[in-house]
């Protein structure tokens, strides 16, 4: 959830003061024995729940830019968020997806980029 | 059963569980704790029966390496209200790790503590005689065990061995293992004999009814299989070696042969000697009545039987009593299980020649005693060959006598080919010779026909009746009256090689190229020389020379 603008924190930067949204996913994966019993029911092992936070960036200015994206090109990065099954802030190894920036003109400090999605999903499960 | 909670039995067919594995073991007065993150796979399982002994087994595939001889003790745990509920596979040894270098990660085979037996038997500080349950303890303490039932009575726990049954006189090891002494222990108290789950004790279990029922919910739905029902047992039987010298008790003592379902102990050298019916009523006590059904399904997990529990399976409105003999739990990122029992080996004995203790007969027995490298055999009796064997001798030699007739043809036909091999030439050896190529130096010779005869005096044309007869060879021609005497020669007067005839018509000329006849016809000119010639001059004759 996001309650403040450091309800956010990846690599130390809080993205509060870039974002516009933020989606907070709790994906369930399940084992490869999920399936149906003899009875028809269903069963499974569930490996876990593995959060996933889903951010939309504003545009952006060069500076900006430049703040964050080792940010994004890492393999790995340290998320703090707030969760609210464990009803705190809670840190996780993440990993993210791939970014992409559209510029329309020459960007500088006052000509920004185009926003963009970015996403980081835990490594573990939760809990 | 293993020790676990109503919750855990409900929780882990559900869809959604929760599962944890945990390996933990010290080193150095160092514990370590291993879980889901340090390992890929965890395997237990055993593969056991009634009446022998039963190894478990654990493989592990760990991204951490255990060392070899490492005391590991595995738990599995099911996730009940966000707390994980383990129960207790027990301790393992670790016995073989392997690097697997395409996943970085170790192979671990560990088994339990039956593995101390997986040497060869040695002598013991035993004092004969000595009770069944003194002789396993001390095997205990020899291979570093404790025996659980040291103080329990069970199934002949009192009756003795008398001697030692498996070194030779020499005390030198036979073929036998302590695994395999076990197993005839287990066979002498009808159990089964294993390590706990829970203390690591040397126990003879015994099957363990535990009135409990899993249902469709916790089978797969593929490769789900019951077979026969086997027994209820009620017959035991004893054999030697060679399945021989069979002894049998039942209950009631005077069941029917079609009636009996029996279970055969063979070739037990504690039930080997003449007393051996002694051990068989505690035996038939214990096992009388056993039945279940042979079973080999796939489960999405049960995880809490124990070896030799007996449970029920109830599919639909058919319920199968079953015990759990050999199990596979495959731990992954889910969770499977494999469970079957066999069928007992069949065992089709005939009555007959079956009594219930050998010291009631007079029946000729031989005992194989290993120990002492003997075979002690008792006839009690030669009796005469019957009326009824000697005819069937007599007709067995009319049956077969004309096949002994048969077989001697086949033996002179075989002998008469033989002798066709190695006299004839096969066609491609007649071939060569013809074509004069010869075969191991054989080649054509001579050939005669009706008309003549070519061979090592020449070609030689002579019909019957003939007139004369004409030979070609190397000194000329010579063409001979029916007297044999030369009419014609035209060759070489060889003083060393010509016939007789020749040599007697022209001798002189021996050495000499001529031609030589009574009558010649010159129907032009004959040159004589190279100045004369002799030939016709108009109405004569003229000779002319140059």
């Amino acid at each position: 959830m996001f309650l403040n603008e450091n309800s956010i924190i990846i690599n130390g930067v809080s993205m509060g003061p870039y974002i516009l949204e933020a989606k907070f996913g709790y994906h369930k994966l399940w084992g490869p024995d999920s399936g149906r019993n003899l009875a028809g029911t269903q069963t499974g092992t569930l490996l876990g729940t593995f959060p996933k936070i889903t951010m939309q960036f504003r545009k952006l200015t060069k500076s900006e830019v430049e703040l964050l994206a080792p940010i994004f090109d890492s393999a790995r990065q340290t998320t703090q968020y707030y969760d609210p099954y464990e009803k705190s802030n809670i840190s996780m190894t993440t990993y993210s997806n791939d970014w992409e920036l559209t510029d329309k003109y020459f960007v500088d400090e006052n000509d920004k980029n185009e926003g963009f999605s970015w996403a980081v999903i835990s490594t573990r499960k939760r809990g | 059963m293993k020790t676990h909670t109503r919750e855990f039995k409900e929780n882990i067919p559900l869809f959604g569980r929760e599962l944890e594995s945990k390996i933990t073991y010290t080193i150095d007065g160092v514990t370590t704790e291993l879980g889901s993150e340090e390992l890929n796979s965890v395997t237990p399982h055993y593969e056991g029966a009634i009446l022998k002994s039963v190894m478990k087994q654990l493989d592990v595939d760990s991204n951490v390496e255990i060392p070899l001889g490492t005391i590991l003790t595995y738990e599995f745990g099911v996730k009940i209200n966000d707390e994980y509920e383990y129960i207790n596979y027990g301790n393992y040894v670790v016995y073989r790790v392997e690097k697997k270098e395409d996943t970085n990660s170790w192979q671990i085979t560990c088994y339990d503590k039956m593995l101390y037996a997986m040497k060869n038997y040695e002598a013991l500080n035993v004092t004969y005689p000595i009770t069944i349950r003194d002789f396993i303890n001390t095997i205990c303490t020899h291979l570093g065990l404790t025996f659980k039932n040291l103080n329990d009575t069970f199934v002949n726990y009192d009756k003795e061995i008398t001697k030692e049954l498996y070194l030779d006189s020499d005390g030198n090891p036979l073929d036998y293992t302590f695994r395999t002494v076990f197993d005839e222990l287990a066979a002498v108290t009808a159990g089964t004999i294993c390590i706990n789950e829970e203390d690591d004790e040397l126990e003879i279990r015994y099957i363990n009814d535990t009135a409990d029922t899993i249902d469709e919910e916790y089978l797969k739905d593929v490769n789900v299989n019951f077979g026969e029902k086997v027994g209820p047992i009620n017959t035991i039987i004893l054999s030697r070696s060679a399945d021989s010298d069979k002894i049998s008790q039942s209950i009631p003592s005077d069941l029917a042969d079609e009636d009996k379902i029996a279970i055969q102990i063979t070739d037990n050298q504690i039930m080997n000697d003449n007393n051996r019916a002694d051990f068989i009523p505690e035996i038939l006590n214990k096992l009388y009545g056993l039945e279940y059904y042979i079973n080999d399904f796939s489960s999405t997990g049960i995880c809490y039987y124990n070896l030799c529990d007996k449970y029920n399976v109830k599919i639909g409105e058919n319920i199968y009593s079953c015990i759990m003999f050999n199990d596979e739990v495959n731990v992954t990122q889910g969770l499977e299980e494999f469970v079957y029992t066999d069928l007992l080996e069949e065992n089709q004995t005939n009555y007959d020649y079956v009594s219930d203790d050998d010291r009631k007969t007079n029946q000729t027995y031989i005992i194989a005693k290993k120990n002492e490298g003997e075979i002690e055999a008792v006839v009690s009796s030669v009796r005469e060959i019957s009326t009824k064997q000697n005819n069937d001798y007599q007709e067995l030699l009319k049956k077969f006598q004309p096949i002994d007739s048969t077989l001697n043809k086949i033996d002179s036909i075989e002998r008469s080919v033989i002798q066709l091999q190695t006299d004839t030439y096969t066609k491609t050896e007649i071939q060569q010779i013809a074509n004069g190529t010869g075969v191991d130096g054989t080649r054509v010779t001579a050939v005669i026909t009706t008309s003549g005869t070519f061979d090592e005096d020449g070609m030689t044309y002579e019909k019957s009746n003939a007139p004369t007869k004409s030979t070609i060879n190397e000194i000329g021609i010579n063409v001979k009256d029916q007297n044999d005497s030369s009419l014609l020669f035209a060759g070489y007067v060889d003083t060393n090689n010509a016939p007789q005839d020749l040599l007697n018509k022209y001798g002189d000329y021996a050495n000499q190229t001529i031609v030589g006849t009574d009558n010649i016809i010159v129907n032009n000119y004959l040159n004589i020389g190279t100045h004369s010639r002799i030939q016709d001059y108009g109405n004569g004759t003229g000779i002319f020379w140059r």
